[in-house]
């Protein structure tokens, strides 16, 4: 059985969905929609129908209004990589300031690691108005169970309304441990950011199926409003040396004896770019 | 050694093309193939259960056509597959997916490691394995580019994690959830000996139903957080193809470096 319920009585037969199908499930038959055994159920077409003739045969549960103004504010995890500060980070502070505006709320950066406080300064120097600082041997080297532990306390206690990762290795890592214990929606590697005018729901589009299309996503009854953003996609702020903010300093919860990870060495590739970084690059192709 | 490899279906992208005209993807003629990432998955599983004997079971969430993934990752070598298809889990995002399979693979029981692909090539997130391991409480290992050793007796694994800035050595406890890159091995092709004995293996379909403890409203589009409300084609990239000709490398690369130098790209 398709996993797609078409109501015939409703359906025009206008073909919106048959674009919007990524696997080609759909098709025009006597001026009628009907969907084949390709579908997925991925639901990509069910807002093209004008008609709302699609659905998936489940109730998506509707927001609770009062539970959701709880949380307000945008947070920035600010990545650091041996004592520095992540270039997709200050791209992230410089979006996610843009963003705080737009909802009338305050910037927040996290900053995690061991005798980082530099970082902090430079984060309010960037955009944010608060920094949460969790300064611990514990949080020296990246590891994904006390830095998501630390980020969860602090989720839990201050209740942000957006909360925005880099799309590195350790922010994909990182966000996709958090989101998955808080239960809330992530957006993997955002191209874009913006908020809802009507809705005030922040807006997260992403290419899917190799960039071939793109996606708008949103997450309407939970909180944070988690996304990750490639790099290169915001442009970096400039810096404001004079600006000033809150920084407060947080303790890690979490002992060692509950962590399963040790990162025991770190080979540098010296000699190699880190293509992230380049501002361009040159294909060399021979025939 | 128990290991879980979880592995997806996903249409053949590298086929996919857009229509100039219409602007919409040409579809015809794309195959359903096992996430490339997912093969390197499936043959580290198997090189380890070749290394420290045990069981691979593959493991997958999907329509009811992605069976034949399941039974290509048998045809590799894997023991056991076990499909999960079900109405219900029908436009899952990420989370409901990895709390899906989380669920499942507490059904199948006791297991040492879980193996995914860093990333589907459909979808490209990343976020289902390490959200399968959070689910799970267990060791999350991305981006894995080396198993340099493994005592499944003291529970003890060392694997070498491929990052931006280099690469990273990390000791961690079993079990653990490894995702790894492409570089880890090379993925063996499906033999006639294990192609024949997928074709005869029954593979069981689990439903909503079959997996206990499961909350339903955690499940398919009613359990995920995340709504798709608009599907667009990229806006079209503004570039000025600029091809160079010439009789000879030397001479080309001789125009290249005058083209750089007077762009100021270097």
């Amino acid at each position: 059985m398709p996993l797609l319920d078409i109501d015939k009585d409703k359906c025009i037969g206008c073909g919106n969905c048959i674009d919007a199908c990524p696997f080609g499930a759909l098709s025009l038959v006597d001026g009628m929609v009907v969907v084949n055994d390709k579908c997925t159920g991925c639901g990509a077409c069910l807002l093209t129908c004008p008609m709302h003739a699609l659905n998936l045969s489940q109730e998506r549960p509707k927001a609770t209004g009062e539970s959701l103004s709880a949380y307000s504010g945008v947070w920035v995890w600010v990545e650091q990589f041996k004592g520095k500060t992540c270039g997709i980070s200050v791209e992230m502070l410089g979006q996610g300031r843009k963003l705080a505006n737009r909802r009338n709320a305050s910037l927040t950066a996290c900053v995690l690691g061991h005798q980082v406080e530099h970082i902090a300064k430079e984060a309010i120097s960037f955009g944010a108005d608060r920094v949460l600082w969790v300064d611990d041997e514990i949080l020296a080297a990246y590891r994904t169970t006390p830095y998501a532990g630390a980020l969860i306390d602090l989720v839990h206690q201050y209740n942000p309304e957006i909360f925005l990762l880099g799309a590195s290795s350790r922010g994909r890592d990182l966000a996709g441990s958090i989101a998955s214990l808080l239960y809330t929606g992530l957006t993997a590697d955002c191209t874009g950011l913006d908020i809802d005018s009507d809705s005030g729901l922040l807006l997260q589009t992403r290419p899917a199926f190799g960039g071939n299309i793109m996606a708008t996503i949103t997450c309407p009854n939970h909180r944070p409003q988690m996304a990750t953003v490639r790099h290169h996609v915001f442009e970096m702020p400039v810096d404001d040396p004079r600006r000033q903010g809150q920084v407060i300093a947080v303790k890690a919860t979490l002992r060692p004896e509950q962590i399963t990870t040790q990162v025991v060495d770190f080979i540098l590739e010296k000699d190699e770019v880190n293509l992230a970084d380049a501002r361009r690059c040159i294909n060399w192709l021979t025939y | 050694m128990n290991i879980i490899v979880c592995i997806k279906q996903v249409p053949d992208t590298t086929d996919v093309k857009i229509n100039p005209e219409t602007n919409t993807l040409v579809r015809e003629g794309i195959q359903n193939i096992i996430n490339p990432f997912d093969l390197y998955a499936i043959e580290e599983a198997l090189r380890l259960k070749e290394k420290f004997g045990g069981k691979v079971s593959t493991i997958s969430l999907g329509p009811p056509q992605s069976i034949n993934a399941l039974k290509e990752a048998v045809g590799m070598g894997a023991d056991e597959a076990i499909q999960l298809s079900d109405r219900a889990f029908a436009g899952s995002d990420s989370w409901a997916t990895a709390y899906t399979l989380a669920r499942a693979i507490k059904k199948i029981g006791e297991f040492d490691i879980i193996l995914c692909g860093k990333q589907a090539i459909d979808g490209d997130t990343g976020q289902v394995g390490p959200g399968i391991a959070s689910q799970l409480g267990i060791t999350q290992l991305t981006y894995v580019f080396k198993i340099i050793s493994l005592d499944p007796e003291a529970g003890a694994i060392t694997v070498e994690r491929l990052l931006e800035e280099g690469r990273e050595i990390v000791e961690a406890r079993l079990p653990a959830l490894l995702t790894v890159v492409k570089d880890i091995n090379q993925p063996r092709r499906p033999t006639l000996f294990h192609i024949r004995r997928a074709s005869k293996l029954l593979i069981p379909t689990w439903t909503a139903a079959d997996l206990p403890g499961a909350d339903s409203t955690r499940l398919g589009l009613t359990g995920s957080p995340t709504q798709v409300i608009k599907i667009f084609s990229p806006p079209k990239r503004e570039g000025v193809l600029n091809l160079i000709t010439a009789d000879n490398v030397e001479q080309s690369a001789s125009v290249l470096a005058d083209k750089i130098i007077a762009e100021k790209i270097l």
